[in-house]
């Protein structure tokens, strides 16, 4: 059972615009009754989720701030984006490079740059009709990598 | 939304498609942004346009990355369409007949070839409702893209919050 103080911490997150499955994704397993009333618990418990969701772990630490995402938004190029608020950029920039970090420490490092051409002999390869050396080709599937014998010109 | 985290970039998509096409250009389009070092260490790319919007040059980088997507998924850059060939695929019935017969003689997957007229033409009505006919069973397209990620991440490199974290935004169950 949630006590009334990570209870608060939900709230203050969902109130910036975190959906509460993300949320739930960061709170840590080892999360119980017992570390609710430990004040290092509840410090680690904090600098935990602020890293994973982008957010200053400063501004969770105290009672009544409220959280403040790492990244602002004079760190991305938004392009024709309208009706977004500068709360909620600067939450999808932070949001979006702390995913992105996570994801490239995931990533094997790449052995070559990105062009059309090694892009598209790594679609073929990656697709799963293709993979594995089957040949079996989808028969919805005329993708090939190479220039095209006709129209589009 | 491409992301440069030192010399290294990675790229997430918040918009989905019942049809792969769209989406396949989307990621494209990202992976142009990329092959062409439009962002610097630490940057951020953000585009949250409607599909056709997406579709449309905004300025030069934009264009630049439409280029690459287009040569990535066709084999080149330019496209034209003749008076013929838009006459026959004006409707989306029509073109969804031309692209199934021409996709895979080019060497196209068909769905592109649609939006690829589209994209030629600015006919978006013709290439959206021809996407309809193209694939005839729906399906969200996030859910492919991304159980091909979980494939290739080596998540028993990362912590196991972090694992789980991942497994939550990516919509995929990890063990």
């Amino acid at each position: 059972m949630t006590s009334p103080t990570s209870r608060e911490l939900k709230d203050r997150l969902g109130a910036i615009g975190m959906n509460p499955d993300v949320v739930d994704a960061v709170w840590p397993a080892w999360w119980s009754d017992e570390a609710e009333g430990s004040p290092s618990a509840q410090t680690e418990l904090r600098f935990g989720v602020s890293r994973r969701l982008g957010i200053d772990p400063r501004s969770l630490l105290g009672a009544d701030e409220e959280p403040r995402f790492i990244w602002g938004g004079s760190e991305a190029k938004f392009k024709n984006l309208t009706g977004v608020n500068d709360v909620e950029r600067t939450g999808l920039t932070s949001f979006g490079r702390a995913v992105a970090s996570i994801l490239l420490q995931a990533t094997p490092p790449a052995s070559r740059g990105i062009s059309p051409e090694t892009g598209s002999s790594s679609i073929c390869r990656a697709c799963s009709p293709c993979a594995g050396g089957s040949g079996s080709r989808s028969s919805t599937c005329g993708f090939s990598p190479g220039p095209p014998r006709g129209w589009p010109r | 939304m491409t992301v440069r985290v030192g010399d290294r970039s990675a790229i997430l998509l918040g918009r989905d498609s019942e049809y792969p096409a769209p989406v396949a250009f989307y990621l494209a389009h990202e992976m142009g942004h990329i092959g062409l070092d439009h962002l610097s260490p630490g940057e951020a790319i953000v585009n949250i346009d409607p599909p056709e919007g997406a579709l449309e040059p905004a300025d030069e980088e934009e264009d630049a990355a439409d280029r690459f997507a287009l040569e990535l998924l066709t084999g080149r850059p330019g496209l034209e369409v003749s008076e013929a060939e838009n006459s026959a695929a004006a409707s989306p019935g029509g073109l969804a007949n031309v692209v199934r017969q021409e996709g895979p003689r080019l060497h196209i997957e068909p769905g592109t070839l649609a939006l690829c007229f589209g994209y030629s033409t600015q006919n978006w009505e013709a290439a959206f409702g021809a996407l309809k006919a193209i694939y005839t069973t729906p399906a969200p397209a996030w859910e492919a893209v991304n159980r091909l990620a979980v494939s290739q991440l080596q998540l028993d490199s990362i912590p196991q919050d972090a694992s789980r974290f991942l497994a939550a935004v990516l919509g995929a169950p990890v063990d």
